[in-house]
């Protein structure tokens, strides 16, 4: 499989785990990347450099909304919640990453569940 | 503990980005590795191996600095609200306008011309009022295609009827005022009848066309297991 392949079903992965996340309630990026991680026992792992830049960018389409906010010890951290077009965009995703799972499962055997 | 945001700041110098915008993200990306590296030193890390595993969270900063860069960076050539709103409404004016040309110089064809009082000037308004359909779907369908809201398709679809109501509420008011033109204040019901004729039937005719496009395209999702 080719680095551009591979790039673009961690993107798209990613695009998912975080949007479905967030549809959950709003976190912050480095909540955003603990759970993801600890939710898939590791088999998606965000780094800060691959989180953010995927955040900005879904942050630019309109899917997510960043805003800062205090927690109980007064730190600041940017919340990110999922705006009407990110709630819009999840369904399709997972229709998509489910039929992406039963074709492979059809050619290859490889079961998602 | 190292002051992060200075890290961040300076590992960022590169990337093109507004002030505002810059330290915001260095705030952030700071406080993101400041937890990252109480998180290493809570799990009993020493002081100098928190800061070698926080650090770890980026291998490069300068792919970093580039990838913050193309997510950040607003599509200067052509905006959303171009793409999914002036350029369909364009589109649907430009045809038709052009549709309207091209009836305008066949119905003004001598042989044409000695059939109108027969009634085919009311066929060819009939015709073109239908055709008006096909350009407000295609001012509907391309605003959609883009990912335009519902009042932007609705705009994209009903522009070139837009346009003439602008027209009619320009050219009336200055033809009555400056002209002076009589017959507006003679006969307001026709020039009522004109704007009903020319902007606001064509405005529902358009809106006809628009409407299957005004619903949210349909993507089932298959259920569950």
């Amino acid at each position: 499989m080719t680095k551009r392949i591979r790039s673009k079903i961690a993107r798209g992965s990613g695009e998912l785990a975080i949007l479905a996340l967030l549809a959950e309630q709003p976190l912050y990026g480095f909540e955003i990347a603990r759970q993801i991680g600890e939710r898939t026992a590791g088999a998606l792992k965000f780094t800060l450099a691959s989180l953010y830049p995927l955040l900005y960018e879904m942050e630019k389409r309109g899917w997510v909304e960043g805003r800062w906010q205090a927690n109980d010890a007064g730190r600041d951290r940017r919340y990110y919640r999922l705006t009407a077009a990110g709630r819009r965009q999840l369904a399709p995703l997972r229709a998509e990453w489910r039929s992406f799972f039963q074709a492979l499962d059809s050619l290859a055997g490889v079961s998602h569940a | 503990m190292p002051d992060w945001k200075e890290l961040v700041r300076q590992r960022l110098r590169s990337v093109k980005l507004a002030a505002t915008n810059r330290e915001e993200i260095v705030r952030e990306l700071a406080t993101h590795l400041e937890e990252d590296y109480e998180t290493a030193r809570t799990r009993g890390l020493t002081d100098a191996a928190a800061i070698t595993h926080t650090l770890q969270e980026v291998e490069d900063w300068s792919v970093l600095a580039r990838d913050i860069h193309h997510a950040t960076l607003e599509d200067t050539l052509m905006n959303h609200r171009t793409k999914s709103l002036w350029l369909p409404s364009l589109a649907s004016l430009a045809a038709a306008s052009l549709f309207l040309l091209a009836l305008t110089e066949i119905s003004l064809q001598p042989h044409f011309l000695v059939k109108l009082n027969a009634g085919l000037g009311r066929s060819l308004y009939f015709g073109w009022l239908v055709a008006q359909i096909l350009f407000g779907a295609l001012g509907a369908f391309l605003s959609r295609r883009a990912g335009g809201t519902r009042a932007a398709r609705i705009v994209a679809g009903t522009f070139p009827a837009l346009v003439m109501f602008g027209l009619c509420a320009v050219a009336i008011p200055v033809s009555a005022l400056f002209e002076p033109n009589a017959l507006i204040f003679r006969h307001p019901l026709y020039v009522a009848l004109g704007v009903l004729i020319w902007a606001g039937a064509p405005a529902i005719t358009l809106l006809l066309g628009a409407a299957p496009f005004l619903r949210e395209r349909q993507r089932p999702e298959p259920a569950r297991a």
